[in-house]
């Protein structure tokens, strides 16, 4: 039903037939798809995964089957594109559940959303702005645990709800989506997937499901990794190869010559992409289509080039080495007397070669990070310490100016323009050295350092919640002691207080063995206050 | 102190680890609410009135056995937000009728006047060193050992008249150390001695490259949780043991400052590490100008 008749109808063509053209033609064409897309890994064997992971997620979904009430929800985290939602696919194909999907639908009027639909009773979704994203959301998780696809009813085993994307709503309001996933406990009978892609910056999985929640309902959440990172490269080069290999093999049967170009030096640039990709499934069949299309006319030897670098970080730290490396013009005239009195005339400097605006717009990067990677990296280009102070003080000024939040980010272009001019300026060298030596650049500690520290300090909040102490004390005093207290044990709880409260390890043996659990303190404040237990038990409900 | 209970909001506050808490747990009872609302950050506001609001909107059940108020009992209210304090004020005197409160602090100066006024303010003192000692033998007696008086006095003595810390530390002796010996050293927390040695670092040597070896330091720290406030105070501590007269102000000087800026700033790292810059550039300036009056 249209309101506006369409003035588009020589270009309006309907899904159905965008469909069948391209079945009939896909033997035709070779790469009308990404090969991401046309080529998803069919079987369990394809899953460019770890079998120990495999058969994790595998008796997750044998045990939730078994048990009703607990274990109903998985928890997949992980960097993108490590085979996350291709194991759900697979699995659930391989033991043929069927599977439903929500997809976040942000027009109401939405082909995908009614094909996703098409068992429920047509409410009217089409032209009813009413419903919220998140009634709809509720609404498809328990219809579709309760009910099956109706096309596949009769040949698929059980059901399987799997969430990719969670609404916005939620993002915002976790409480309420908590509130949702013990209603699905409670009254549902179909295990519930969530997957959830962790990148740098997101804690979506922190706010979404903290770890009380996960204890509560009994979530099993498995993260997977990027092998790269964790030491076992070569298992995954394998794993990807293969990946990359099957993916190769279908499109050459179809036609395309590309490998009897690039004949004996297959194995090698299957080893460079999957090394480049750093671990990203997806991404290297993205750069396996790129580099198919461009090899036919390029020796093997460019092919490097292609292999898209993804790090987009180069671009950052060529920014980087503009600022530090801080060229000046070489003085030609001497005709700056008069510019400065006496008394600065320490702070005169020879002018810039590059504007150090310029250099910040083209880093590509906000203005808090750019200052964490100078910050990381200036320490080895200062020789004198007062200059570094004064440099730092900059930084210093640049961090207080951008906690002043505002949306608009107004402030961003100050906070830029103030730190790199003061380090810049700091920044001296002397003329008569010869020029500067390379110097790697890394990435700043400090995300790693912060991300670690909130984690532990959310952890033993949780974990000492019933104490009657604030955070600093716990975190300065209590825990320092009870880690140099409590014995040696393969308790989790209590590795994590070692881990907290001891810098150094201690030493394993200890002679005397600890008698009683419950140490000296507690027992003391506990004789002191009995009724303690009594807040606590208030404090829950509140 | 019950008495108070019938006409007013009480305000203790004491230096840390007094024993306010516990006294206040000695009189406790069912009706009342403990929280700690700074814990929820810049939520706290709504904490404090949602608090409140639900505990004094309820009547109690059966008055003849109660009393005909409930009693809210607000920990670390100075670390609340000044947002957050203002809000308590409203609350506090709407629900008059219906809720007491009894807030808990370490310090009155980072209350409102406001609040203040409205409270009949307590203060608990500290424990003095002879209350430790006492206290730390009337432990080990019930737990079965001889505490020697050495010892304790020693252990009372590093605990800052703090008795929770004194406490820690008497069973940590006891696991690295029992029976007692009287010379025993008494246990300090890792961080501690983690942090006497990066003021070490900082006075032996005042480059950028030494900066940079400190700030792995820091970081180490940080990792494990220690608060940049108090790595500031610590630090400071040990670097005015190394200063004379004049330079000791000097340095107090330039720790408040970029503590303050810190509290401005969000990246704490930037303003320890821009304080310790600024140290090792006046230590350095201070060494050298000692080094040429001996000449």
């Amino acid at each position: 039903m249209a309101w506006v008749s369409s003035t588009f109808n020589d270009v309006n063509i309907s899904v159905k037939d965008r469909k069948r053209s391209k079945t009939t033609q896909a033997s035709k064409r070779v790469c009308i798809n990404p090969w991401v897309d046309e080529f998803p890994p069919l079987t369990l064997d394809d899953v460019a995964i770890h079998k120990k992971k495999l058969q994790e997620v595998q008796n997750w979904l044998i045990e939730s089957n078994l048990r009703s009430k607990e274990k109903r929800i998985l928890l997949l985290t992980g960097p993108p594109g490590s085979s996350k939602s291709a194991v759900i696919h697979a699995i659930a194909r391989d033991q043929n559940i069927s599977l439903r999907e929500w997809v976040n639908n942000y027009s109401s009027n939405n082909d995908y959303f009614k094909e996703n639909y098409n068992d429920l009773p047509f409410r009217g979704y089409e032209t009813d702005f009413t419903y919220s994203q998140a009634e709809r959301f509720s609404d498809f998780v328990f219809r579709s645990s309760k009910y099956k696809d109706l096309s596949k009813a009769l040949n698929t085993s059980s059901n399987l709800v799997l969430i990719e994307e969670i609404p916005n709503v939620y993002v915002l309001n976790p409480l309420e989506f908590h509130r949702l996933l013990r209603k699905y406990l409670i009254c549902c009978t179909c295990p519930l997937v969530f997957i959830i892609s962790e990148t740098k910056n997101n804690n979506l999985v922190k706010s979404l499901f903290p770890i009380e929640l996960q204890e509560e309902l009994h979530i099993t959440n498995i993260s997977f990794q990027i092998y790269i990172i964790l030491t076992l490269i070569q298992y995954q080069l394998v794993f990807l190869q293969n990946a990359i290999n099957r993916i190769l093999n279908l499109t050459s049967n179809s036609n395309s010559p590309i490998f009897d170009s690039v004949g004996t030096t297959k194995k090698q640039f299957l080893q460079m992409i999957a090394e480049k990709s750093g671990g990203d499934v997806r991404s290297e069949e993205a750069d396996g289509a790129t580099k198919a299309k461009k090899d036919l006319k390029r020796k093997a030897k460019s092919v490097e080039d292609f292999i898209g670098c993804k790090d987009s970080s180069l671009i950052l730290f060529r920014a980087l080495g503009k600022v530090l490396y801080c060229k000046r013009e070489k003085c030609v005239e001497k005709n700056t007397n008069n510019l400065l009195p006496p008394h600065l005339k320490n702070q005169e400097r020879d002018s810039l070669l590059e504007n150090p605006e310029d250099v910040f717009e083209r880093s590509d990067s906000t203005a808090a990070s750019f200052n964490l990677f100078l910050h990381q990296n200036c320490c080895p280009f200062f020789t004198d310490i007062n200059d570094f102070s004064a440099a730092i003080n900059y930084l210093g000024d640049g961090d207080i100016f951008n906690a002043y939040w505002d949306p608009t980010h107004s402030l961003e272009n100050y906070v830029s323009s103030v730190s790199i001019r003061g380090m810049m300026h700091n920044i001296k060298r002397d003329k008569t050295t010869t020029p500067q030596t390379f110097r790697s650049l890394t990435r700043p500690d400090l995300l790693n350092v912060v991300k670690v520290s909130n984690e532990r300090l959310q952890k033993m909040k949780h974990l000492n919640k019933y104490l009657p102490i604030g955070t600093e004390e716990l975190t300065s005093m209590y825990i320092p002691f009870i880690s140099k207290i409590i014995s040696n044990s393969n308790n989790e709880v209590d590795k994590f207080t070692k881990e907290v409260g001891l810098i150094y390890p201690a030493p394993l043996n200890r002679i005397s063995s600890q008698t009683s659990n419950t140490s000296l303190t507690e027992s003391f404040f506990e004789a002191l206050n009995e009724d303690e237990e009594e807040f606590h038990i208030e404090e829950i409900e509140d | 102190m019950i008495f108070t209970y019938s006409e007013l909001n009480i305000l203790c506050c004491g230096d840390t680890p007094s024993k306010k808490k516990l006294e206040i747990f000695t009189i406790a009872s069912n009706y009342h609410i403990m929280v700690n609302p700074s814990d929820a950050n810049f939520y706290d506001r709504c904490v404090i009135q949602e608090i409140i609001k639900t505990a004094a909107s309820a009547q109690q059940l059966d008055p003849s056995g109660q009393r005909e108020f409930k009693v809210v009992v607000l920990t670390e209210v100075d670390k609340l937000t000044k947002d957050a304090q203002h809000a308590l004020r409203r609350t506090m005197e709407k629900h008059i009728g219906t809720c007491r409160l009894i807030l808990i602090a370490n310090s009155t100066s980072k209350i409102i006047p406001a609040i203040l006024s409205r409270c009949l303010g307590v203060r608990v003192p500290a424990p003095t060193e002879k209350e430790i000692i006492s206290i730390l033998q009337t432990v080990s007696k019930k737990e079965g050992l001889s505490l020697p008086l050495p010892l304790a006095e020693n252990i009372a003595k590093k605990s800052n008249r703090n008795l929770r810390r004194a406490l820690l530390s008497l069973e940590a002796c006891k696991t690295q150390q029992y029976p007692f010996s009287p010379t025993q050293e008494v246990v300090a927390p890792d961080w501690e001695v983690f942090l006497r040695k990066t003021a070490t670092a900082i006075v032996q040597e005042q480059s950028p490259n030494s900066l940079f070896k400190v700030r792995e330091m820091i970081y180490e720290l940080l990792i494990h949780c220690i608060p940049p406030e108090v790595i500031f105070k610590g630090l400071l501590k040990e670097l005015v043991k190394n200063c004379d007269g004049s330079l000791k102000c000097e340095v107090t000087k330039m720790a408040a400052y970029h503590e303050h800026r810190m509290q401005l700033g969000s990246k704490a790292i930037y303003h320890v590490e821009a304080f310790i810059a600024a140290f090792m550039s006046v230590y350095k300036r201070f060494m050298e100008e000692s080094m040429s009056d001996i000449f």
